[in-house]
């Protein structure tokens, strides 16, 4: 249950907490960047950098969902065939491909596409945490959006979010055909 | 070499051996530390005073820097009437918007696994083109939205029998067979032995066999093993 405590912060305080946290000035990181020279460059200030901290921040905060929905998957796992093949003598990767994996491969695939759609939606992060930038760098879709909404460009917002359902449901779809289903013949 | 093979040697069948154990608990206690060390640390930033957070990083509290509780102060006394009303806004919509979503959402399980929908597409699009009919006649001819609306929907009742006798074609799941539809078959659950059901083994069946309730009349495999 502890390791489900990211989830339950709103993703508003985890990228406070992250700004926190990656400040290299005064952030509890601030003495080993300083020690390994990394305090005079500013993570804000280039892309990758920046997209790496929302990068983390939003897998951080979404690993205990995916941790959750795939332990459940795998203790409501018949135990006998899992003892049967140990008995067997079958290697555990062979134990995992064989036995585990099909049985939590529905599951599986379902908290992926959930993660998925929801990930596209990604606004809190990239807003608090680097507002976007450096220049429109970190900008998602939704922030687009948000920030075309704000400076009374309602067809423009309109646009946008139109687009990102396209996107994310062109992928979410690909998504389910190519692996939700096969993980569902798997079974 | 016998002490090192039995690092990697399980002791039973289903545990792990000591040098799995040892990689597994290492690998908890690093995401023990990635997991909470954010939350300590915003646990002691409420407890700092804003000179505290500018100057540091500090990272004990009572040895690096005075605990204060001047932020929490301000948060529920100061201006607590400001705290609890998004607090209370957050819990109404959390508990409604969580209610309202399962009860609706199982319900659209339900009824997309049990009942049958084949919606034709002539039905569809002329549930589009009625509305696309009110909204034109909204905006273009100006007529009133009562009126529209009336025409809408009369176009809709008038037209939808007609078009879907010609046009046949829908959407909607396939139609799986249900236990209903399965015929019946006595020997489920019940009546195993061949001389005492008409119906061939091959048959599915649709309910369990309960001997003594499930017995009709005008069978007369169920006579002979209501007879037994």
């Amino acid at each position: 249950m502890a390791f489900f405590l990211p989830l339950m912060v709103t993703p508003v305080g985890i990228a406070y907490m992250f700004r926190m946290l990656a400040d290299m000035q005064v952030g509890p990181l601030a003495p080993m960047a300083h020690a390994l020279g990394w305090s005079i460059a500013n993570w804000a200030e280039h892309a990758w950098s920046a997209r790496f901290v929302v990068l983390i921040g939003d897998t951080w905060q979404w690993t205990p969902f995916i941790f959750i929905v795939l332990l459940a998957a795998v203790e409501g796992q018949p135990r006998d065939q899992l003892e049967a093949a140990q008995l067997d003598g079958a290697s555990p990767w062979r134990v995992f491909k064989d036995i585990t994996w099909p049985a939590i491969a529905p599951s599986a695939a379902a908290v992926m596409l959930i993660r998925l759609i929801e990930a596209f939606k990604v606004i809190d992060l990239p807003n608090v945490l680097t507002n976007g930038g450096p220049g429109i760098s970190t900008e998602s879709l939704t922030l687009h959006a948000f920030i075309d909404w704000r400076t009374l460009n309602l067809g423009g917002s309109a646009a946008v979010a139109y687009m990102l359902l396209f996107v994310s449901t062109i992928t979410a779809v690909g998504f389910y055909h190519r692996f939700v289903r096969t993980a569902r013949g798997m079974q | 070499m016998n002490a090192i093979a039995k690092l990697f040697e399980s002791r039973r069948l289903g545990e792990m051996s000591p040098a799995q154990k040892t990689l597994v608990y290492t690998a908890l206690a690093v995401w023990t530390v990635v997991v909470f060390f954010p939350l300590y640390w915003v646990t002691i930033t409420s407890l700092k005073e804003p000179g505290d957070v500018a100057n540091g990083p500090f990272y004990l509290p009572f040895v690096d820097y005075q605990p204060s509780l001047s932020a929490w102060r301000y948060v529920l006394e100061e201006t607590g009437r400001d705290t609890l009303r998004p607090y209370l806004n957050s819990i109404i919509i959390a508990i409604c918007s969580t209610g309202l979503a399962a009860m609706i959402g199982s319900m659209a399980a339900y009824a997309l696994t049990r009942i049958q929908y084949q919606p034709r597409w002539s039905s569809i699009l002329l549930f589009i083109a009625s509305v696309a009919l009110t909204v034109v006649l909204v905006t273009a001819a100006g007529v009133s939205p009562m009126w529209s609306m009336g025409a809408g929907v009369m176009a809709f009742v008038l037209l939808v029998r007609p078009l879907a006798r010609r046009f046949t074609a829908h959407l909607g799941q396939q139609r799986r067979p249900v236990l209903d539809d399965l015929p019946a078959h006595p020997s489920a659950g019940g009546c195993s032995h061949p001389d005492l059901c008409d119906v061939p083994a091959s048959r599915p069946a649709r309910h369990a066999f309960r001997p003594g309730r499930d017995v009709h009349v005008g069978e007369p495999a169920n006579r002979r093993l209501a007879d037994v």
